[in-house]
């Protein structure tokens, strides 16, 4: 973690100028990743995931695939700025102008500043429970932006109501709605606010087969048309193989006398 | 450039606006286990707004029958002073007091009457009385000269005067001088007649300038036969006197304004037992309700204290959801509290309705054996802003620990499974 420079944070702090209004163009640096490393629990449950290597450009999608328990959600924590990585080599964050040194930002302890950059410019799909039971649909989409005081409605807002076929459910309640249509809404209120990185936690393992496919091709095709770069956690290799999308897997390393156990995700060779 | 401006931050407004937002959805999602908690909250405050107006009724009630009795609230001076006039204008000017007027000696403070069928009614009491005089009804104005008089209702059926009617009687006052016995004879005009629960005995009430000619007449000074006629100022002139009447303002500045003439070496007397008495009173009873109020206080914030953090604790994932979505510490610890805001206020206005058909009934009842419109239970505007911050208060206290619990909730914790 030390080696990380802070001359970098720096540069981004005296920088900065990130709009989240602003459509990232695609095929630029989102995030570079370098040993970053993360753990799961303490002691004898103690479980590490480590990312040797990711360049993610904005718009681009990657598949993290593992079986359940590998540590894909472990790590979508971390890429997510919601827990701190254990040590990176290298954990760079391109927005707008500058880059900003996340390990730097969390060795310092400025929470605020994470929150608000995970909030601006991250959006969320949890496997199931990804909305506020007790706002209606329409306030779920909307929470997002509200927090962040965007206006409520704008083009964005229109192309995901009609893309995901929410127009009939926006008054509803969570409760009333069925597994698949809750799922659309979690991805709209994960989209709704525009933010340069979609992560996706197993976003259909709680649906059908036929409706998972459909729930996933309008998450990817609604994340192209936002620009925003996709990591999609899922234990479904066959889907992900099907869609060609690229792919880092997790490696299992067993657990010795002297290591707690382990997991590598990395891009297995072509 | 500040690191904080690199990001989009929400204005104060939005965050307040957002977060009370989310506070009131959740209540109404909520809303039978809100209902419940706010029956909860009232069913507590009600019988505590009961008993503190049953007790202001019942301490009232005691009051103002010793208020009803103006002797209660005077001061009276034990035997002969020397009290100048600077000193009782300065008395009558003190907030404690309420009416001063300056009085003879004692034994200058009666005459005898001769009424109109010449009949001699002997050693009638005659008080000094003046503008405000607490003894006499409000209707009723206190002479404003000399030569005028008011009139006891024993005294006028015993002088044939009827109220009503104007009536008329003559003071004969005695004096030895030089030797001599002499009289002089002062006739006078009967005003109006106080009522006997104002005053009970034969007296009247006259001009003090009446008594202190009198007096001068008996202390051999002046003539009463016309010549000098006794006027208004002849009172001025006086500048001591010999007693006065004296009354406090209320039940409470009696021993204040009684303490503040002993101070000044005058021997005086009052009711303070009785008014004692019901301060005592008062005081044994507050207590009571303050230590009924703090148990019901201490057993509504455990009571609410504890729903809330089950509540916060069943509704974990959501709070982390709002974490995550950029929702501050400060925010999400914001929304046990502004709950326990509306769950108290709202068990409070119930609270009050209750209050207000509790005591109707009450004074109904009350009305009926005790044959009069006093209150037997009335709170007071102080009593109601009280209830209200005492509501806050429990509503701060209670939400603490939720909102502590909250606060700690990692944003993490939505990403993990449900």
């Amino acid at each position: 973690m030390m080696e990380c420079s802070a001359g970098l944070a720096e540069m981004a702090t005296t920088r900065g100028g990130l709009s989240p209004r602003r459509r990232p163009a695609p095929g630029r640096r989102l995030l570079d990743i370098q040993d970053l490393h993360c753990r799961r629990g303490d002691g004898v449950r103690a479980y590490h995931v480590a990312l040797p290597d990711l360049r993610l450009a904005t718009g681009e999608v990657i598949a993290l695939t593992g079986a359940s328990g590998s540590g894909k959600s472990t790590l979508l924590e971390v890429l997510g700025l919601a827990a701190p990585p254990a040590r990176a080599g290298r954990f760079l964050w391109y927005g707008g102008e500058g880059a900003l040194d996340l390990v730097a930002l969390w060795q310092r302890g400025t929470e605020r500043r994470l929150a608000g950059l995970r909030a601006a410019r991250i959006g969320f799909v949890m496997q199931t429970g990804g909305l506020l039971p007790f706002l209606t649909v329409r306030e779920n989409l909307l929470i997002n932006r509200r927090l962040l005081g965007m206006p409520e409605e704008d083009d964005h807002v229109a192309l995901i109501v009609d893309s995901l076929e929410l127009g009939d459910l926006l008054g509803a309640l969570p409760a009333a709605l069925s597994v698949g249509q809750q799922q659309r809404a979690s991805i709209g209120r994960a989209l709704a606010h525009q933010p340069a990185l979609l992560l996706a936690d197993e976003p259909t393992s709680a649906l059908d087969p036929r409706l998972a496919d459909r729930v996933l091709s309008l998450l990817l095709d609604l994340a192209r048309r936002s620009g925003t770069a996709v990591v999609l956690a899922t234990h479904e290799q066959g889907r992900v193989r099907s869609l060609a999308l690229r792919r880092f897997a997790a490696e299992l390393e067993p657990a010795a006398d002297d290591a707690p156990p382990a997991a590598r995700f990395v891009e297995p060779a072509a | 450039m500040t690191p904080a401006a690199a990001f989009p931050t929400p204005g104060l407004v939005t965050a307040l606006t957002e977060t009370w937002r989310m506070a009131w959805r959740d209540l109404v999602h909520d809303r039978r286990a809100v209902l419940v908690f706010v029956l909860t909250v009232a069913a507590i405050v009600a019988p505590l707004l009961l008993l503190l107006g049953l007790k202001n009724g019942f301490i009232d009630t005691l009051r103002q029958n010793l208020l009803r009795d103006p002797r209660n609230l005077e001061i009276i001076v034990f035997g002969s002073s020397e009290l100048s006039r600077p000193w009782l204008d300065a008395l009558a000017a003190r907030e404690d007091s309420l009416f001063v007027v300056p009085k003879t000696r004692t034994i200058n403070a009666s005459v005898d009457l001769l009424d109109r069928e010449r009949r001699l009614h002997t050693a009638v009491e005659v008080l000094p009385t003046g503008p405000g005089d607490p003894l006499l009804p409000q209707a009723l104005n206190a002479p404003r000269e000399p030569r005028q008089v008011l009139v006891s209702s024993i005294l006028a059926e015993r002088l044939g005067i009827q109220e009503g009617v104007p009536g008329s009687v003559v003071a004969v006052i005695k004096r030895r001088h030089n030797g001599r016995a002499e009289h002089a004879r002062v006739p006078l005009e009967v005003l109006g007649i106080v009522p006997e629960r104002h005053f009970p005995r034969p007296a009247i009430f006259a001009h003090p300038a009446l008594l202190l000619a009198a007096e001068d007449y008996r202390d051999g000074v002046r003539h009463l036969d016309g010549d000098p006629p006794i006027r208004p100022e002849d009172a001025d002139r006086r500048s001591t006197f010999a007693n006065a009447r004296v009354y406090a303002s209320s039940l409470d500045a009696v021993a204040g304004l009684a303490g503040h003439m002993r101070a000044h070496g005058i021997e005086v007397r009052t009711q303070a037992e009785r008014i004692a008495a019901v301060q005592a009173l008062e005081r044994t009873l507050s207590l009571l309700f303050q230590a009924l109020a703090g148990i019901g206080i201490a057993g509504c914030v455990l009571a609410l204290g504890g729903a809330l953090w089950v509540s916060t604790e069943r509704k974990r994932r959501a709070v982390a959801m709002l974490r995550l979505f950029g929702a501050s510490r400060r925010s999400v610890a914001a929304l046990p509290v502004l709950q326990a805001v509306v769950i108290a206020v709202g068990g409070l206005l119930i609270a009050f309705g209750v209050f207000a058909i509790g005591a109707s009934i009450f004074n109904g009842l009350l009305a009926a054996s005790l044959g009069d419109t006093r209150y037997a239970a009335r709170l007071g505007a102080g009593n109601l802003l009280a209830a209200m911050a005492a509501m806050l208060l429990v509503a701060i206290l209670a939400s603490s620990a939720a909102a502590w619990h909250a606060s700690r909730v990692a944003p993490a914790e939505a990403l993990r499974d449900p």
